[in-house]
């Protein structure tokens, strides 16, 4: 580093804030804080590196202590004006002690080698010092040399160092983005989709329930709104909507508007909404009846039934007379609030078939936003993208065996983005929908979900534990933390992490595409920066901005 | 504080830990908890000391021995504490360095009882001169807390006792800045038996930090001495740190 001038700067060694005192492999080290750190400066998640004798362990601050060297103090302690008694006990009888999680290692004669799992821990007094900037590139890798990483945010308390994800890794497994309401689990989930869609890692499908995604989101703050992945992915982003209506009064433009005909309705459908139509197992088997009896077109079929009719199919197939008309019932309610977009093909004919066209736009690479616009209720939203999703995973099957089969590529990965998850793949029903096909086994397939949730208590622990890489904001309720943690080693440290975690902008990463847990303080979406990051500021923009900041430096 | 040069006392009895000295003047020993030399060579080296004398007789054998020159750490350190004013060119004299811990004024012959002469102090001292010149003396005590030998002060007990009829200093300013930049010699006092020990400690702190022109930082760092060395004992670092405030 020189200055201007051509003089050297100093060298200023990373200042130490503690020294190993104890710990095991199995419960962590403990670290007493320097004297002169104030352990209000020590957080929860903070990244800092324990130089052993022969291993550089990269670790994280999991729990903060306080401890006294004297018994007798705490029966008396000084008063609040004994200001040189509280300087003099501070750091010497009275001292914070910090407990460090050992993520990773690295041998220190060979800084470069890869990183090693943590399996022996630093000895006694190894000093522990502050991440630096080169510390984080060396793990999380460096979005601008190589194009797999994407930066999502930045440490605890380094403001100017990326972490990064490795996208890669992010789509070869299914994904989760965790946090209570209004934590920002839909700035998070835009920020990852549009790392996905700008690297060209995958094709994504998103189920946007709330119309968030597509043109343009809301933004709980000064501003108003900002800019959907359409705004920022012209051309590779195409949004569909069940709700035209509610696109054009958004002023949001839409490529398609998808219809369903009754006959891509099947039982398995039904079967996920059970919970939400009150169904019980009986009324599903008459419904196997029905489609043994009619095949697909069992649901128009139902919906004509008069009471005669009822009559005689129960006695014709041996189903159960009131099982059926109340499944006839319940359809009918949900058929009615859905009929802007379910079609009765049987009278109706419905020209485009909405999935032949999601994936032939999935095929061109492009990226396909579902607005659901009016349509939030569960219900709706449950059906519709169980319906799409089987369907498009027995094309990707298809596409895959095929492949395998030598006669074309693979098909490029698909991310299916779905919220409120755990209404799919709760443990009663993740053994029956697609979702949990697909959670469970669809990797081989180059399907994978991006499962965005408030609930993951809700989630099916076998699904949980399939799930590649958590990003989880604030969780409070003690059940929902258990559920993230599933099959996390080590996890006892990080759920204080967690549930110590800022209500914003902050998340905990943990799993396949990290090398090791990570707090961040997430990246802003849609500012100027992140614009410039994604290439929709055009170059003009860019030379004013870099000017504008020349400015600034010199000024 | 007195000419450097004049004497304060003449030890009358030694010992390796302490030495009691005659006051020179009566009713005027140096005070309570004050820094005290008496300027006495070792003689031959210790034992893994021997060097020729034109080489830095830094003891490397003893780690906790420091020397005040150039480039080292105390003596940035004594840049730091104020201790500039110290010419570094002229070596550390030889001496033991001890801390007064009690004075008495008694008869000088044994066994006797001084009276009570019913007088005022100048109306005393006019028609009894005898009284200070010859039947009186002040003594006082110091317990010893370390020595100067070569370049380099060392926080604990000397190889010789002081000698008797040797005469007692006071310290500089600047002597007691180099002294007590490190702080060793505070369990030497903790644990001094014979002594109230607590009002030894807080006003040796006192003049220490007097001979620094009340640099806080110092009383600070001397404070968190004693408490790693009171650990288990919070109720009398509590009366001492109460006792080291101005």
């Amino acid at each position: 580093m020189t200055e201007g001038n051509g003089e050297k700067r100093p060298f200023i060694p990373p200042v130490e804030i503690g020294q190993i005192v104890q710990g095991s492999l199995v419960e962590g080290l403990e670290m007493k804080l320097e004297p002169g750190h104030s352990v209000e400066d020590v957080r929860a998640g903070k990244f800092v590196v324990v130089e052993g004798e022969k291993f550089r362990f990269f670790s994280m601050v999991t729990d903060v202590t306080l401890s006294t060297s004297a018994r007798g103090l705490l029966d008396n302690p000084p008063g609040r004006d004994d200001v040189l008694m509280r300087e003099i006990l501070s750091g010497t009888t009275t001292y914070g002690t910090v407990s460090l999680r050992p993520m990773l290692m690295v041998p220190k004669d060979d800084l470069d080698a890869d990183l090693l799992p943590v399996k022996t821990i630093p000895g006694h007094f190894a000093p522990v010092l502050p991440a630096t900037a080169a510390d984080v590139n060396r793990i999380f890798g460096d979005e601008e040399e190589d194009p797999r990483f994407f930066n999502i945010g930045t440490p605890l308390d380094m403001e100017e160092t990326p972490v990064c994800i490795n996208l890669e890794r992010f789509v070869e497994r299914s994904n989760g983005i965790f946090g209570k309401s209004g934590t920002g689990k839909t700035f998070l989930t835009r920020i990852m989709l549009c790392g996905v869609i700008k690297n060209r890692k995958a094709v994504n499908l998103i189920f946007d329930m709330h119309s968030e995604y597509g043109w343009k989101g809301t933004f709980e703050g000064d501003r108003a709104e900002v800019r959907g992945l359409k705004q920022y992915f012209r051309d590779q982003v195409a949004v569909f909507s069940l709700d035209p209506e509610s696109s054009r009064r958004r002023g949001a433009p839409i490529d398609f508007e998808v219809k369903i005909p009754y006959s891509q309705v099947t039982v398995d459908d039904i079967v996920l909404l059970q919970h939400e139509l009150n169904l019980s197992p009986t009324a599903l088997e008459t419904a196997y009846a029905l489609v043994g009896r009619f095949e697909d077109r069992w649901l128009s079929r139902l919906l004509e039934m008069d009471s005669d009719d009822i009559v005689d199919f129960s006695q014709a197939n041996n189903v159960h007379q009131a099982s059926l008309s109340a499944l006839q019932r319940k359809l009918r309610v949900l058929t009615a609030s859905c009929r802007s977009f379910l079609i009765d093909d049987t009278k109706d004919n419905i020209d485009i078939d909405a999935v032949k066209q999601i994936m032939s736009y999935l095929d061109g690479g492009k990226h396909v936003v579902l607005e659901f616009g009016q349509h939030t209720q569960p219900l709706r939203y449950m059906l519709v993208a169980n319906i799409l999703t089987r369907r498009i995973h027995a094309k990707y099957v298809e596409k895959t065996e095929e492949s395998l089969g030598g006669d074309r590529p693979k098909p490029l990965p698909l991310v299916i983005t779905i919220e409120e998850a755990h209404k799919f793949l709760s443990p009663s029903l993740a053994g029956q929908t697609i979702f949990g096909t697909i959670a469970r086994e669809m990797r081989k397939y180059n399907v994978t979900l991006l499962v965005v949730d408030q609930r993951p208590s809700g989630i099916d622990a076998e699904v949980l534990s399939q799930v590649g890489t958590r990003i989880t904001c604030l969780l409070n309720d003690e059940k929902d933390i258990d559920a993230v943690m599933t099959g996390v080693s080590g996890a006892g440290g990080l759920r204080s992490v967690l549930a110590s975690l800022d209500s914003k902008q902050q998340a905990l990463v943990i799993g396949h595409a990290v090398p090791m847990p990570v707090v961040v303080k997430t990246r802003m979406y849609d500012d100027e920066d992140f614009r410039l990051s994604m290439g929709v500021i055009p170059p003009e923009k860019l030379a004013e901005k870099v000017e504008r900041e020349i400015d600034l430096d010199f000024a | 504080m007195a000419d450097e040069n004049q004497f304060v006392g003449e030890i009358i009895e030694a010992s390796t830990s302490e030495f009691t000295a005659e006051s020179y003047t009566l009713h005027a020993p140096p005070r309570f908890g004050s820094f005290v030399k008496i300027p006495m060579d070792m003689g031959s080296p210790e034992v893994g000391e021997e060097r020729t004398s034109n080489v830095e007789p830094l003891d490397e054998g003893d780690p906790f021995a420091f020397r005040a020159a150039e480039g080292s750490f105390s003596a940035d350190f004594d840049a730091v504490m104020g201790g500039e004013r110290i010419d570094r060119s002229t070596p550390i004299q030889p001496a033991i360095y001890a801390v007064v811990y009690s004075a008495t004024t008694t008869s000088t012959e044994t066994g006797k009882q001084p009276r009570a002469y019913w007088k005022d102090e100048d109306e005393l001292a006019r028609e009894q001169p005898q009284l200070a010149e010859w039947l009186l003396m002040t003594k006082f005590q110091a317990a010893i807390i370390g020595y100067a030998q070569g370049n380099s002060i060392r926080q604990y007990l000397p190889p010789l006792p002081p000698k008797i009829h040797t005469h007692v200093f006071e310290c500089t300013p600047e002597e007691i800045v180099r002294l007590t930049n490190r702080m060793d010699f505070l369990r030497t006092l903790v644990g001094f038996r014979n002594a109230p020990s607590d009002e030894m400690v807080a006003a040796c702190i006192r003049e220490a930090c007097f001979a620094r022109g009340g640099d806080r930082e110092f009383t600070v760092s001397a404070g968190k001495e004693l408490a790693n060395l009171l650990r288990e004992d919070y109720e009398r670092l509590h009366a001492i740190v109460r006792r080291i405030l101005p």
